[in-house]
């Protein structure tokens, strides 16, 4: 049990129906997690998010610059904050700010704020383009990958054996499945529009996807793990419908890697399996899962478990109810005209 | 009885299924879940006592009334059908 006061702060306020960022989730997870006794920050980047104003939940919100402006910046709006309302621990939530807050790390400890997460060169051991050295170290499969910087690459890629369907994808975000040369140029260059260079090309693998999503304690071991199949997915093939599953295969694939890396902090592993029953590594994302209300709903709540671990406590998490099924859906938040007027101006509530 | 079909479904895979009388049936590995009939319930929950192929071959002639070679017959579709499902 938890009786001290603690006040969390948690970006990815962000929530839009077909591919919402997970704070709101972590949020809730803490939120109405019994021992839990705190105050939650919620910190995002666009006025619109709507996490900003969810005040129920939600008890103080700021805007933040967006991370092309670099870990200074950062550092001088979270110190701005954290004078205004102090907060003990942050727990990032998007992909595109984990290197600058990693990169302020001891500035964040020197403010007394607590954050798990791993170092860059760890964090960039996991990247797209060298998913297949990790699989191979940690003994796993993964679907060959290559970076590309042109589109002329699918009109002769089958010199070089790459059949098609191809799966075409950003660095960072977004992907699709190409079944011709014409679709492949189609989604390369709307990534590449979007999220620049280079794109990635994986060799397509026929099967379902599954997730887990489990703390790495930075010492080679897992800390809990839930597993989920989708159900139904948004146009983005982000998960709509989901449920609780327990599959050793990909729990033992999890702790393979967890090990490889000597993970510290959240994470969520992608994988594919084949009608053989194969796994394959598709993706690890650096942070909780927008789905991550799961676990606190299965009874493995690894927002609270990730809070308690800073915390300096021991975490013996039970294992999470297999069979529970959870379906996003959109509702809208009203907000007066001057609270809006508040963040847009000056960037809180 | 002659010989029946041998059945691909991995029995381990059919005894960690989540069977309700009602037919609903749910695979806790991959998540999926399933809607089956009377007789296909009825099947399934004798693998999971692991009963052997000839006894239940046995039991459907008896409780539906029908042939030996019927019988092999119907599971062969069943299992043909079941696998693939549940693999």
């Amino acid at each position: 049990m938890q009786n001290k006061t603690i006040r969390v702060a948690i970006t990815g306020m962000n929530a839009k129906p077909d591919n919402p960022g997970p704070g709101l989730a972590v949020a809730r997870c803490l939120f109405e997690e019994d021992a839990f006794q705190g105050e939650i920050i919620g910190l995002s980047y666009d006025v619109l998010d709507p996490g900003l104003y969810l005040d129920e939940m939600i008890h103080h919100a700021y805007l933040l610059p967006y991370p092309s402006n670099g870990e200074h910046v950062l550092l001088e709006r979270l110190q701005q904050i954290h004078s205004r309302t102090p907060f003990d621990i942050l727990i990032p939530c998007l992909d595109a700010e984990l290197v600058n807050i990693i990169s302020i790390q001891d500035e964040l400890s020197a403010m007394g704020v607590k954050v798990l997460m791993p170092d860059v060169e760890t964090l960039q051991l996991r990247d797209k383009d060298r998913l297949p050295d990790l699989a191979k170290q940690a003994g796993i499969k993964t679907p060959e990958v290559i970076s590309i910087t042109q589109a002329g690459f699918f009109y002769n890629c089958h010199k070089e054996g790459w059949q098609y369907p191809l799966v075409v994808k950003g660095v960072y975000y977004d992907a699709g499945i190409a079944r011709t040369p014409d679709e492949a140029a189609a989604i390369f260059r709307k990534i590449a529009a979007e999220w620049g260079y280079p794109v990635l090309v994986q060799r397509y693998i026929e099967g379902e996807e599954f997730n887990l999503t489990a703390l790495g304690d930075g010492q080679g071991n897992l800390t809990g793990s839930v597993m989920m199949r989708k159900r139904a997915v948004t146009d983005k093939g982000k998960a709509w419908a989901g449920i609780s599953i327990y599959d050793t295969q990909l729990r033992a694939a999890a702790e393979k890697l967890v090990k490889a890396l000597d993970w510290s902090g959240p994470l969520e592993i992608e994988m594919l399996r084949s009608r053989q029953g194969e796994y394959y590594l598709i993706e690890i994302n650096p942070r909780f899962p927008a789905w991550i209300y799961l676990s606190a709903a299965v009874g493995c709540n690894l927002p609270w478990a990730l809070v308690q671990l800073l915390e300096g406590h021991e975490v013996n998490l039970p294992e999470p109810e297999i069979g529970k099924l959870f379906i996003r859906y959109a509702q809208e938040t009203v907000i007066s005209l001057e609270k809006f007027e508040n963040m847009t101006m000056w960037g809180n509530n | 009885m002659n010989t029946h079909p041998t059945h691909p479904v991995n029995v381990d895979t059919i005894k960690h299924l989540a069977i309700s009388d009602s037919g609903f049936v749910f695979d806790p590995t991959i998540g999926k879940s399933y809607t089956v009939n009377e007789s296909a319930l009825w099947i399934l929950k004798r693998l999971q006592q692991d009963q052997s192929l000839d006894t239940i071959e046995q039991h459907i002639v008896e409780e539906f009334d029908i042939t030996a070679e019927q019988a092999e017959r119907d599971l062969g579709e069943f299992f043909e059908q079941l696998n693939r499902y549940i693999h």
